[in-house]
This record gives C-alpha cells, sequence and structure tokens, in this order.
C-alpha cells in the first residue's frame, strides 16, 4: 500500500473552479429571474428561491466532502448495489410519491422534496462502467448489447412512467458512451436517420406525399445501379421499412403521445403557429434573449423574464435570463463555462487508466451534454419544450445535488487514477 | 482499421459533436439578439408597453332629495418615484415618512419601509408600489402632507392611481331600478338606460409594464383626458321607497309569494317616488331580480274595469243606479263562461255595485250589449288612454302591451267581453297605475318618469318635466263617476278592509287568474290600483302580488293591504310624524356604528365610508372602541371551547359564531346584541342554548 495521499493536491482543480463558477453564476440568475423591483428583496430573503438554491448550494458542498472523504473504490464496488437502490426507490415514487406539475416522480419528506429520477442518472452511469469494465467484456457480443440496453432501459422506462419523459430522454445520452466503448456506429446513424424521418413526418401533413417521394427515389436508386434481383428487393424492402416507420410515427404521434407533447413537438416545427399555446414558451423565450441584443440589459434589468412573461423562469428557462441582461456576450461565456467543463471531463476521461473510472468519465459527459444542448436547445428554439434543468445552473435541491454527486464520483476516481491496477 | 486508430476517431467524435453543438446554439443565440434582435426586442417593447384605457368616473345616482343612491368611490394605489425627491428632501424626510407609512399599513416596520424606500433610490427606481393595500380619498389627502410626499409628483415622486369601485350607500333599496352595468356594457335599470351618461369618456395613456404584473404610468404627453361621467338626478324618495319595499317584503314573505310589485306616483307630476320589484330565489328569500313595474306584462284582471267603466260612461248614456242582471253568478257567452266571484251570484244590482263588488258578468255583459257590434269603439278609448303602446319610460327593457283587435287571427267573439274584466289583454304594472293616476289627476294623463336631471355638479344637462299624454282622458262628469266608484269600492266594495277613518282611500282590487303556457292555472296575481287622499289626491299606487299561498288569495286581502300600510306611512309622513331613514344607527349623530364583527369585512366598511381607523391587521373576529372618530381594533382570540363575546355584532354574525362554537341561539329583538345569557369565557357544552337580546 502506498501512503495515502492528500486529495487536495491530486484533486482536478481546474474542474472544480469551472463547477463553483457555473454554480454561483446560477444562483445570481435565480435571484435576476425572480426579482422584483417593487418588492426590493434581498437575495437572501427567505421567500425567495435564490435564498433556498443558497441552502441547496451549502448541502452540495457537503456532499462533495463526504464524496471525497469516501475510499474511492467504494464506487466501483457497490455500483450495482447503488443501481440496484435507485431502480428500488423509482418503483417505490411510482407507488407512493407526490405528483407535482403533472408528475408522480417526487418523494415528500416533511418540507423537502426529492426526485429520486434525478439520482438515477449517476447510478446508471456506476453501473455500466461496472459491467463494461468487466474482464473479457467485449462490445460486439449481442447479450453484452441487449444486458447494457436493458440497463439503461430499466431506469428510462419507469421515469417515463412517473410522466417525466424530458429526464428519461436523457438516458438516450449513454448511447455515446456505448460508441465510445466500442458499439457499432451502424445504431447511432440508424438513431439519427430515425430522427430525421421522425422530424419529417411532424413536417409533411399529408403523409401520401412522403410515400410518393420514397418511392420515387427507391426507383431512381434502382435505376441508378445494376438491376439485379438481390439489389432490388433490398431496395424494395428498405422502402417498405421506412414507410412503415413513418406510419407508425404518425401513429405514436397522433394516437400515443398525450395533447401537450405533440403540441410541443409540433410547436418546435413552427411555434408562431398556436402563439398563445404550446408555442407561447419558446416565444417569450425567443423574446427575452431577442431583447437582450449584443451586450445585454445589465443585471436586474431584464423585464421579459421577470414580469412572468416567461414560464419556469428559474428553473428550464433560467438561459433566458442570462440571454436577457448579459446578451450575446454573457451567453458566449456561459456556453464556453459548459464546453470548457464538458471538455476537461472529456480529457479526464480519456487519460483514466481504468476502465470503469474512463467509461464513467464518460457517461458525466455525456449527460451534462444532452442536458446542456437539450437546455438551451430548447429555450432557444432547436428542440422541443423538454423539462429538463442546466446543470448546476437552474434552481433545485434534487438537480444541484444529482448533478454534484456526478460530477464528483468522477473527480474524486480522477485523483486516484494511478492508484489503480489497468486491466 | 485498427483499434489504437479506431478509439482515437471515436474520442475525436465525441469531442467534435459537443463543439459542434456549442456553436450551433451560439450562432442560433448571436442570431436571435442581433439578425432577430429588433425584431423580438419590439414586441418585448409591444408588450411591456401597453396604451391603457384610463376609466372616467361614472357619474353618481341621486334620489329626488339629493341622497346618493349609487356612486364611484375612489381609491388609490400608492406608488413612488424614488428619483424625484432632491437630496435634502428626501435625507429630512425619509425617517418620518417611513415612520408614517408604517403606522398607516400596519404590516412592515418603519425600518423596512426605510430600507425599500432608501434601495429603490439608491438602484434609481421610477417606480415601485409602497404597499398593495389600497387607500381610500381620506387616507390619500392626509398622505399628500407627509414628508416627501407633500412635494407633489413631479418633487416628491408620489404617484397616486386611481381604482373606482361603484358603491350603492342604501345597500338593496331599489336595487333592480338602479340597476347595474357590467364590463361588457350590458346591464340593467337606470345605470344601464342612462349609462351614456354616467359613463363619461373614458382616457388614454401609456403604460408599461414592470415587475409583479403591474402597470406604471409613462407621462410622455399623448394621453387623452378623461371625462367623468354626469350625474343623475331620480325622481326617487328613499324614505318612501323604504317604506313600500318593507311593506311589500313583510306581505310577500308572510303570503310566502312568488314576486311582488309596488310603485308609488306623485299624482301631479307622474314623478316615480317608489318602485319595488321582489321575487323569490330558491333559497325563498326576497331580491331585486327582475323589473316587473316596467317590464313585466300581466292580465290586469280587475284593475282594468276602470277602463271599462271609463268607455261606458262616456260612450252611452247609462246611470250608475241602472240595475243589471247578473244572475247566478255565470253567464254563457258562445262556449265560453264568465264567473263571478261570489258563489250564487249578486242576482239583481245596481251597475255601481257591480264595480264596487267587482262583477265580472256584468262587466261583460254591459260591453256586449253596448261594443259588442262595434268593438273598435271600445278599443277607441283603450288607444285614447295610451295603453296599445309603450308608455316611454326612461328605464330600458318597456315591456309592449298586447291589446287583440278585430281582424286578428285571436279575435273571437268572447274577445271584448273578457277584455271588459280585464283578461285576454296585456299590461305592464306601471301603465295600469298611469289610468289611476289620471283618474286622480283630474283626467290628465301623464307619463311616469324616473330621471328629473342630468347634470354635472350645478350644471344641468338636461332636464325631464312631466310629459302630458292626454290632457283629458274623459268628460268631467264620467271623471267624477269614476272617483265615486273608486271610493265606494273602498267605502262598501271589495276593499273594505282597508277603510281608515283619518284619509279616504280610492282604489280596485284585483284578482286575475295566471295564465301559464295557455292554460288558466290555480295560482292569482292579486293587485290594488288607486290613489289618496281620495278627496285630494297626493300619491298614486299599485301594488301587485303573485301567487299568494293560503286560502284567501284575492286582491283585497293581500295587494291592497300592502297599500294601506303604504298610504298610511305617507300620511304619517306628511304631517311630520315620519322619521327620516337614516344611513345608520349613531350614537352620538356623527359616528357610524360598528362594534364588532368580522376584521375584513369592518375594514372593508371602514375605507369604503372612509371612516379612519387605526391600522391593524387582525385574521379573524375583531372588538372595537372609537377613539377621535377613529376605529380602534381589539382582536379577539378564536377559542371553540368558550362562550364567545358577541355584543355588538349583527343577528347574522353572532348566529354564525355562536353556532359554528356548537350553541344553539334564540334570540329575541333586532338591531345588534346587547345581551346574552351565557357569559363571554365561559366554558361551553355542546348543543346548550344561548339567548341573545338585540336593540
Amino acid at each position: 500500500m502506498t501512503r495515502r495521499e492528500d486529495i487536495t493536491s491530486k484533486l482536478d482543480w481546474v474542474t472544480v473552479v469551472l463547477y463553483f463558477v457555473i454554480v454561483i453564476l446560477g444562483w445570481l440568475n435565480i435571484y435576476a429571474a425572480i426579482y422584483d423591483a417593487s418588492l426590493d428583496l434581498s437575495i437572501f430573503d427567505n421567500s425567495l428561491n435564490s435564498s433556498r438554491q443558497l441552502y441547496f448550494i451549502g448541502g452540495a458542498v457537503i456532499l462533495i466532502v463526504v464524496i471525497l472523504v469516501m475510499d474511492f473504490r467504494f464506487y466501483e464496488t457497490f455500483a450495482y448495489f447503488i443501481y440496484g437502490g435507485v431502480i428500488f426507490t423509482l418503483i417505490f415514487v411510482l407507488l407512493f410519491g407526490t405528483e407535482v406539475a403533472g408528475s408522480q416522480s417526487w418523494f415528500q419528506l416533511g418540507p423537502f422534496r426529492f426526485q429520486p429520477s434525478e439520482f438515477a442518472k449517476f447510478a446508471t452511469a456506476l453501473a455500466l462502467a461496472k459491467y463494461i469494465s468487466t474482464l473479457g467484456f467485449r462490445m460486439d457480443e449481442v447479450k453484452n448489447q441487449v444486458f447494457l440496453f436493458a440497463m439503461i432501459a430499466i431506469p428510462a422506462v419507469l421515469i417515463i412512467l412517473q410522466g417525466d419523459t424530458g429526464t428519461a430522454m436523457v438516458f438516450a445520452a449513454f448511447m455515446l458512451v456505448l460508441y465510445r466503448e466500442g458499439m457499432s456506429p451502424f445504431l447511432l446513424i440508424l438513431g439519427v436517420i430515425m430522427g430525421f424521418l421522425f422530424v419529417v413526418t411532424l413536417l409533411v401533413e399529408e403523409k401520401a406525399y412522403l410515400f410518393i417521394a420514397i418511392g420515387v427515389m427507391a426507383v431512381v436508386v434502382i435505376m441508378m445501379g445494376k438491376k439485379t434481383v438481390k439489389r432490388i428487393a433490398m431496395i424494395v424492402a428498405g422502402a417498405v421499412i421506412v414507410a412503415g416507420f413513418i406510419t407508425s410515427v404518425d401513429y405514436i404521434i397522433e394516437d400515443i403521445l398525450k395533447p401537450h407533447q405533440q403540441n410541443r413537438i409540433k410547436a418546435l416545427i413552427n411555434p408562431e403557429a398556436d402563439p398563445q399555446g404550446a408555442g407561447w414558451n419558446v416565444i417569450q423565450s425567443k423574446i427575452a434573449i431577442g431583447s437582450g441584443g449584443f451586450s445585454g440589459k445589465g443585471f436586474l434589468e431584464g423585464t421579459q423574464t421577470k414580469y412572468d412573461f416567461v414560464p419556469e423562469q428559474s428553473t428550464d428557462f433560467i438561459f433566458c435570463t442570462i440571454g436577457e441582461e448579459h446578451g450575446w456576450v454573457g451567453s458566449l461565456i456561459l456556453i464556453g463555462l459548459f464546453v470548457g467543463l464538458m471538455l476537461r471531463v472529456l480529457y479526464l476521461a480519456e487519460r483514466q487508466k481504468s476502465r470503469f473510472a474512463r467509461v464513467y468519465g464518460y457517461g458525466v459527459a455525456c449527460i451534462l451534454f444532452f442536458h446542456f444542448s437539450v437546455n438551451i436547445g430548447m429555450t432557444i428554439g432547436l428542440f422541443p419544450v423538454v423539462g429538463i434543468p442546466l446543470p448546476f445552473f437552474s434552481y433545485g435541491g434534487s438537480s444541484l445535488f444529482a448533478f454534484t454527486i456526478l460530477l464528483f464520483i468522477f473527480l474524486k476516481l480522477d485523483a486516484h487514477r494511478s492508484q489503480v491496477l489497468t486491466h | 482499421m485498427n483499434i489504437k486508430k479506431s478509439i482515437l476517431l471515436r474520442s475525436r467524435i465525441a469531442f467534435l459533436l459537443v463543439m459542434i453543438f456549442a456553436l450551433a446554439i451560439i450562432y442560433k443565440v448571436g442570431h436571435i439578439q442581433t439578425v432577430e434582435g429588433d425584431q423580438w426586442s419590439k414586441i418585448a417593447d409591444q408588450i411591456t408597453f401597453s396604451n391603457r384605457i384610463i376609466k372616467a368616473t361614472r357619474g353618481n345616482i341621486y334620489s329626488d332629495n339629493g341622497s346618493l343612491l349609487a356612486t364611484s368611490l375612489p381609491f388609490y394605489r400608492v406608488g413612488f418615484d424614488a428619483t424625484r425627491a432632491s437630496e435634502e428632501t428626501f435625507s429630512e424626510g425619509l425617517d418620518s415618512l417611513a415612520l408614517l407609512l408604517s403606522r398607516h399599513f400596519g404590516d412592515l416596520s418603519k425600518e423596512s419601509y426605510k430600507r425599500k424606500i432608501k434601495n429603490a433610490r439608491a438602484e434609481g427606481r421610477q417606480y415601485i408600489i409602497l404597499n398593495r393595500q389600497m387607500v381610500g380619498y381620506q387616507a390619500k389627502k392626509k398622505m399628500e402632507n407627509w414628508p416627501i410626499f407633500r412635494e407633489g409628483r413631479l418633487g416628491g415622486g408620489i404617484v397616486f392611481e386611481k381604482v373606482d369601485k361603484r358603491f350603492r350607500p342604501f345597500n338593496n333599496l331599489s336595487r333592480r331600478t338602479i340597476g347595474f352595468i357590467n364590463e361588457n356594457n350590458r346591464g340593467a335599470g337606470l345605470e344601464y338606460s342612462f349609462n351614456d351618461y354616467l359613463a363619461g369618456k373614458d382616457g388614454q395613456a401609456l403604460y408599461q409594464k414592470i415587475a409583479g404584473g403591474t402597470w406604471r404610468p409613462v407621462l410622455d404627453g399623448t394621453e387623452v383626458k378623461t371625462e367623468n361621467g354626469y350625474d343623475i338626478e331620480t325622481t326617487i324618495d328613499i324614505n318612501l321607497q323604504d317604506v313600500s319595499e318593507t311593506a311589500l317584503l313583510r306581505a310577500l314573505e308572510y303570503h310566502s309569494a312568488d314576486y311582488g310589485t309596488v310603485i308609488v306616483t306623485e299624482v301631479a307630476t307622474g314623478e316615480i317616488k317608489a318602485i319595488s320589484n321582489l321575487s323569490r330565489n330558491d333559497k325563498g328569500y326576497y331580491y331585486e331580480r327582475y323589473n316587473y313595474a316596467v317590464g313585466g306584462l300581466r292580465e290586469p284582471g280587475s284593475t282594468f274595469k276602470l277602463v271599462t267603466m271609463l268607455a261606458l260612461l262616456e260612450e252611452t248614456n247609462i246611470s250608475l243606479e241602472d240595475s243589471i242582471d247578473t244572475g247566478e253568478g255565470s253567464y254563457k257567452f258562445y262556449n265560453n263562461i264568465v264567473r263571478d266571484h261570489e258563489a250564487g251570484g249578486y242576482g239583481v244590482i245596481t251597475i255601481r255595485e257591480a264595480f264596487e263588488k267587482s262583477s265580472n258578468v256584468a262587466m261583460a255583459k254591459l260591453v256586449d250589449k253596448y261594443f259588442g257590434l262595434n268593438p273598435d269603439r271600445f278599443l277607441h278609448y283603450v288607444d285614447e288612454l295610451r295603453l296599445s303602446s309603450p308608455l316611454g319610460v326612461q328605464i330600458k327593457g318597456e315591456g309592449m302591451p298586447k291589446i287583440k283587435r278585430p281582424g286578428d287571427k285571436d279575435w273571437s267573439g268572447i274577445t271584448l267581453p273578457w277584455m271588459a274584466y280585464g283578461y285576454g289583454l296585456e299590461l305592464t304594472p306601471l301603465q295600469t297605475l298611469s289610468i289611476y293616476n289620471a283618474v286622480a289627476n283630474d283626467g290628465k294623463l301623464i307619463r311616469p318618469f324616473l330621471v328629473k336631471k342630468i347634470r354635472k355638479a350645478d350644471r344641468i344637462y338636461e332636464e325631464f318635466k312631466p310629459q302630458v299624454l292626454n290632457s283629458s282622458i274623459c268628460s268631467e262628469e264620467t271623471l267624477a263617476r269614476l272617483r265615486e266608484i273608486l271610493e265606494g269600492v273602498v267605502e262598501r266594495g271589495t276593499a273594505m278592509n282597508i277603510k281608515n277613518d283619518h284619509y279616504p282611500i280610492a282604489g280596485k282590487t284585483g284578482t286575475a287568474q295566471v295564465l301559464e303556457n295557455g292554460r288558466y292555472t290555480h295560482k292569482y296575481l292579486t293587485s290594488f290600483a288607486g290613489y289618496f287622499p281620495a278627496d285630494n289626491p297626493k300619491y298614486s299606487a299599485i301594488v301587485l302580488i303573485k301567487n299568494p299561498k293560503g286560502w284567501r288569495q284575492y286582491g283585497s286581502n293581500v295587494a291592497a293591504p300592502v297599500f294601506k300600510e303604504i298610504a298610511d306611512n305617507i300620511f304619517a309622513r306628511d304631517i311630520g310624524l315620519h322619521e327620516e331613514v337614516q344611513l345608520a344607527d349613531s350614537d352620538d349623530g356623527s359616528f357610524p356604528v360598528i362594534r364588532a364583527g368580522l376584521y375584513n369585512e369592518l375594514d372593508m366598511l371602514c375605507n369604503e365610508l372612509n371612516i379612519a381607523q387605526k391600522p391593524g391587521n387582525f385574521d379573524g373576529w375583531v372588538r372595537t372602541s372609537v377613539e377621535n372618530d377613529t376605529i380602534n381594533w381589539m382582536g379577539q382570540e378564536p377559542n371553540d371551547k368558550l362562550v364567545p363575546d358577541v355584543k355588538g355584532m349583527t343577528l347574522r354574525d353572532a348566529i354564525y359564531l355562536l353556532e359554528s362554537n356548537g350553541l344553539r341561539v334564540r334570540y329575541r329583538g333586532s338591531g345588534r346584541v346587547t345581551r346574552q345569557s351565557a357569559p363571554p369565557g365561559a366554558s361551553i357544552s355542546k348543543g346548550a342554548e344561548i339567548v341573545i337580546d338585540l336593540s
């Protein structure tokens, strides 16, 4: 055994500093988002979200200390236990949870509420990392692929059952991790194609045109190449599959998705079509960001966010406050901070000696990436409005704690990277 | 591709993906903020700036002696522009201003107000709302003298934003006639009918939305000034109105009737002095819901016999002493039978008796005899009395009378005889009354009216004078006989029960079967129309009560006593015996009684009546004391184990409080609680009885 080394000297301080800068900026912006000039309450006023967020930040610091003090081997050893425990709470919350804003995903403990689904992300990342890092693991074995998909799908399905589709979608980010670890890119490409077809289906009202287009394209492709029976059969089969996919997407949207979900997706394509309804959020958000201009209106000077035009202004739409009060420059700085953090995590992941830590690191980066791009994407109309928070930045204890745990477990693993045996 | 290369490629793709997305977002944000920036900013301005309408102050509605029937009370939101005051004024006045604010609103400490104002100034805030609670006019006057505030809007930064509330000082008195108007300009009564005058012209000013969803006025010179509405002076006599409404309500409650109407007009001028319409709701309470007096068309029944007699006396040379055979109380016209109320009939009687006893058979036979071949002649008299068209009163929604004519599809051989005793035609109560008023007014038919003047302050915009519809409805001989037989009804006839020694009454009872869905039901519309004093008529009135319960359902038993009660009251008042109705009982004649009740209600009352009150913030029940014309609140801790102190409360509050504590309440008297049988603070045994005295 080597002498126990001081954790502070091994810790990646670049990440820690980035983390705290983002958290503090988040706190200031939560205050700005809800600031009411006529009431003029201080940022510490107990009735405001900003003061509660400060308590959450304090809690997060305690969590960090705990994570850093615990033995780094704990996380790998108990990865499945943690995963199992979280799955259990997800089932439990489904049965006994409290419903908040249409999602049955909250536990109420006295005055405190928390959302187990937030914690499912790091637990799944740990379990995936553990499984992939087993000796002799090969990504190209079908059995392994099925197992990994199941690991991702179980919490995702449970969260969908709670009614929180947004959080469940985050689990799709793990596909990138699997890709990094050797999964065939074919699956990713397939995913992208499906996404493309999905959007096209939404865009074209009259599905007959789509089918005609597919038919024409198939004929053109057949004419262009050799006219062997096998090739023609393949192309025809492909065209039929595509047509089937479009039909099923149409069916899912019209018959399975709830009306508010349908509207959100449709509003993405054309928010102006229904400015009072589903498009409202996005339009208000764009007005806020757009009115910020190059350098913004200044801290606490924003009007659109505060005056209740923008919904969820301290949680999901917190980016509007930045856009409005600090303009393009502020947005650039914030995006820079996030990109810096993500690239740093990826860089750290690549330097890990243990496969476990590397896979986990990728998991962290992918989850952050997904949250970041979808959250900001929805405020500027790139993505449909999906209720997921901006990591470290949005108001909320569960989300701050979960992201803190996610990130600092990785930093702890990274601090001990030289102490592990490589497989 | 070897494994190492593949992994390197895959990790690079991951890095690249992050960068691509980041760039896409940065590009999109930049696009929204620069290329589309102007467009979004414009929209932002559009939704944060708005040309808002400033409501003009609505005109008041007054009674005949200038008592307020409806008014708009101004309330003010206290806003503050922290950048206005000079450094000197600000630093000198801040302390005392904060103290005064804290005292007035009583919700925040002096320090909090001080910090709030100071911060606002430090940050250059041009508008903060000092307190969301609105203040009354007197409080505003007071505040205008406070430090900093007294420098005014520009020098001190005080912004009083006016918000109007409609208020009826006499509460439900004549509620339907005063009427209402809603935001969509729909309504009823005078508020609706005279809305064009009352409303005034709204102004306009640019407002900016600021935090908390409130709007701040921006004075940029584009504002349109408001023009306040005209006041309306009505003919309503508030005392008479009160007397009529009380008498009507009592009768309705006694007979459990469906609804009732009373109209009192001044004979000489046609001024409507009182108008009351009460209908019963599902819970059995009576309130003003529909203006039956003006809009309610009904078959008048026997009160219409006055018109029949007028036509007969004018057209023929019959004498009141001529006799007529009414047989055994029924007479057959074609296949239909006219019946009299008296079982067995009246036999052979004089025409005078026929009217006084209200014989249907006699009227039907006489009209059939003299007008049967020439119904138009009879209708000529109806037309002369202006009964075939609406009176044209000042309230919108007057009913269109229905009078059949020969040649109409529903005209038949029995139409005219039936019309003789008031069936087969529909009139409004006000129309019937106008005929009785004309008889009282020496034959001069006047259009009844309700609004005397439209004015703004002392400037009269329009004045309404009595309008004569027919200067002489009949010959003087006929008139004298009509008055004779109307007096006879009270002297010897159906309304003998209201005869009194003090002054003579003249009038006619009516008991009409109510037609519902084309069939006559066993419901009756009882009525009495007449005037008094009969020898020198001053007031005419009509009372209608629909569907009284019990076995005596005649105009004489139900409607006539109400008429008598109103007449008695007016008669008594005219010789100086009647006390004026006042807004509320007073201790010393200057200060309204508010002794105990719910804080929220009393607080609102004080604000509405502009009564000074000590600041306070209580949750439930309070008691009060009065110091220097200022209400002082004392909180009352709710405790359902102890008997509460209900002294000074209204019956409603007392019963609510006592019964919610599990006591059964018996009460005596009316007014406010003066004594309670169990002392306050005694412990409660559930279900025990408590007796409270009110006076």
